[in-house]
């Protein structure tokens, strides 16, 4: 079954046609790489199949569930999760304060306006273990302003990890972190649950190569061919998009 | 436009400064218990202006929800205060309602008010926010002005106090009364303590830090916004009762711009990242009136430059002052 289907995207603002008519299928399970060259649409995209964009024609899919035009929260709640290019940190709280708002968000603790925060063991438990997860777990009282850029974009998928999402959209992971924060980012998504659906959107083409199974190249908004990385290396029509964009 | 933005917005707090504070609950029981002891040791004077700065303090400390907690700058929450001294007006003098269910049902009706103006209001943010609460509250002002039955701009005397005599209290005495706010007023804190403490109102304090991701992460903020907003108005409508009370009489100008705009003083001069700073400010605003009212009837102009000096010296008002000295005796 495809975790996540794509059919007939469509999104204009004003007379730039961002998104032209996106079609895609993700299978359960698999690592997919989304590429292109800039203003291809590939954050776009993103904000339409999290619900932070309606689209103007098309649908979204997850696990058969039609979501296109539910609000954002409410895909968050079918476990679709999504990090930000732009690290989006509860930036005066702490580093485990981070982490339990993102495990309560799902719990049903969420709506207990009177009880104290530490009555809830579970979710403060879970946020610890996802700390010790990501590399996080001697931050914890860190404020998550006060965090090195390549831990603030560890906290940043964090949130995007806790309780279990069952697909994960990545927007540029590793946007602006530095050769050993990369290599870390890149180690901390290996090792993520095979049984997790990810979409990935990144510029650095050897974290995508290594990383995904399948690689869908985006231009001018829409899909120009997806394969393996191999497939997509070797395809002459690949390379001419991107030197297309770099010459214009 | 996704919210997030920092527009209007009060600079973030360092949680790790609040959760190093001396526990707010210890804080607030030793306070009372010095609030408690205070008729025995003031005169009468002092007791009055006790009451006061307590009723303030409620009023202070409940728009700090939106305006620290929240990180939503209100310009309308006199709206509330007014709600709470005409509803229990008009159902007690009007309809000659007795006092304790009138101030019950006024409680009620003020969180329909809360409901209704913050489903309306809470489509907005920044700026905006602080423009249609404006708009708002000077909307109730202008019904309360044209209501002769509510004696439109000279307001309405005799607003009763409960009837306590069946215990041989009466609250038409300074200290009883005195007693009386201060009950409600450590009440009233201890919930609105519980509550944006609780999980549920954890969320609002992730809604200052950002708006988007809160929603990314499966928050439907607005349900948080709203209570968080319709407990902050009852507070305030409580605060406006008891104003009513003590002043026994209300008017138009309880619910006016000026009212909304002096809350916020309070609140800043206090210190908006903690939970009691805004009642330090009450007691502050209200110290100064007196202080200076005597000497000048321009005490507002010393106040502004009170609260100048204030925001200048310590950034996180009077009560982060005060840490900032604690935490550097501490450290000797």
């Amino acid at each position: 079954m495809s975790a996540l289907v794509v059919a007939g995207l469509r999104k204009t603002f004003g007379a730039l046609r961002v998104t032209d008519g996106i079609d895609l299928a993700v299978p359960e399970g698999e690592r997919r790489g989304i590429i292109g060259p800039n203003g291809a649409g590939k954050t776009t995209f993103f904000n339409i199949i999290s619900g932070w964009l309606p689209p103007d024609a098309g649908r979204v899919e997850v696990f058969g569930r039609d979501i296109t035009r539910l609000p954002p929260a409410h895909i968050a709640h079918l476990g679709v999760r999504r990090s930000f290019q732009k690290s989006a940190l509860f930036d005066a709280l702490s580093v485990e304060e981070n982490l339990r708002l993102a495990v309560q968000a799902t719990d049903p603790s969420r709506f207990d306006a009177w009880g104290r925060i530490g009555r809830h063991r579970r979710v403060l438990e879970a946020a610890r273990s996802l700390a010790e997860r990501v590399g996080l777990a001697d931050e914890l009282g860190r404020r998550a302003g006060e965090l090195s850029y390549g831990r603030k974009r560890q906290l940043e998928i964090a949130l995007a990890l806790a309780e279990k999402p069952r697909i994960l959209l990545l927007d540029e992971p590793a946007a602006g972190a530095s050769p050993y924060e990369r290599r870390l980012l890149a180690d901390l998504l290996r090792d993520l649950p095979r049984d997790i659906t990810i979409m990935l959107v990144e510029h650095d083409l050897d974290l995508v190569f290594n990383l995904c199974d399948r690689i869908s190249v985006l231009v001018r908004g829409s899909v120009l061919m997806t394969g393996t990385p191999e497939e997509v290396g070797a395809s002459g029509e690949v390379q001419a998009a991107y030197l297309g964009t770099a010459h214009a | 436009m996704t919210a997030g933005s920092a527009e209007g917005r009060v600079p973030p707090v360092p949680a790790s400064a609040r959760s190093e504070r001396l526990p707010v609950v210890a804080a607030l029981a030793v306070a009372l218990a010095l609030l408690a002891a205070l008729p025995f040791v003031a005169s009468d004077y002092l007791v009055v202006l006790g009451t006061e700065i307590l009723i303030l303090a409620l009023f202070a400390v409940s728009t700090n929800l939106l305006l620290g907690y929240m990180g939503y700058v209100s310009l309308g929450q006199a709206a509330y205060f007014g709600f709470g001294a005409y509803g229990l007006a008009a159902l007690t003098l009007l309809w000659e309602w007795p006092t304790v269910p009138a101030m019950l049902v006024t409680l009620a009706g003020s969180a329909v008010f809360a409901i209704a103006l913050g489903s309306l209001c809470l489509r907005t943010s920044g700026v905006r926010f602080l423009l249609i609460t404006l708009a708002f509250s000077q909307m109730l002002y202008a019904v309360l002005v044209r209501t002769p039955q509510m004696g439109g701009d000279n307001g309405i005397v005799g607003i009763p106090r409960p009837e306590l005599d069946a215990w041989g209290i009466d609250l038409w005495a300074t200290v009883p009364f005195y007693y009386y706010v201060l009950v409600l007023f450590g009440l009233t804190l201890l919930i609105l303590y519980r509550f944006i403490k609780s999980p549920f109102g954890s969320v609002i304090v992730a809604v200052r830090e950002n708006e988007m991701r809160a929603r990314a992460l499966g928050y439907e903020v607005w349900a948080n916004k709203l209570a968080c907003l319709t407990v902050a108005g009852m507070a305030a409508a409580l605060a406006g009762m008891l104003q009513a009370q003590n002043l026994s009489f209300a008017s138009p100008e309880l619910a006016s711009w000026r009212v909304s705009a002096e809350v916020l003083l309070m609140v800043i001069i206090g210190g908006w990242r903690s939970f009691l700073g805004p009642a330090i400010g009450a007691l502050v605003f209200i110290a100064i009136r007196e202080g200076l009212s005597v000497v000048t009837e321009h005490y507002l102009l010393f106040f502004g430059l009170f609260f100048m000096a204030a925001v200048a010296l310590f950034r996180e008002g009077v009560s982060g002052g005060l840490d900032a000295v604690l935490a550097k005796v501490r450290r000797r």
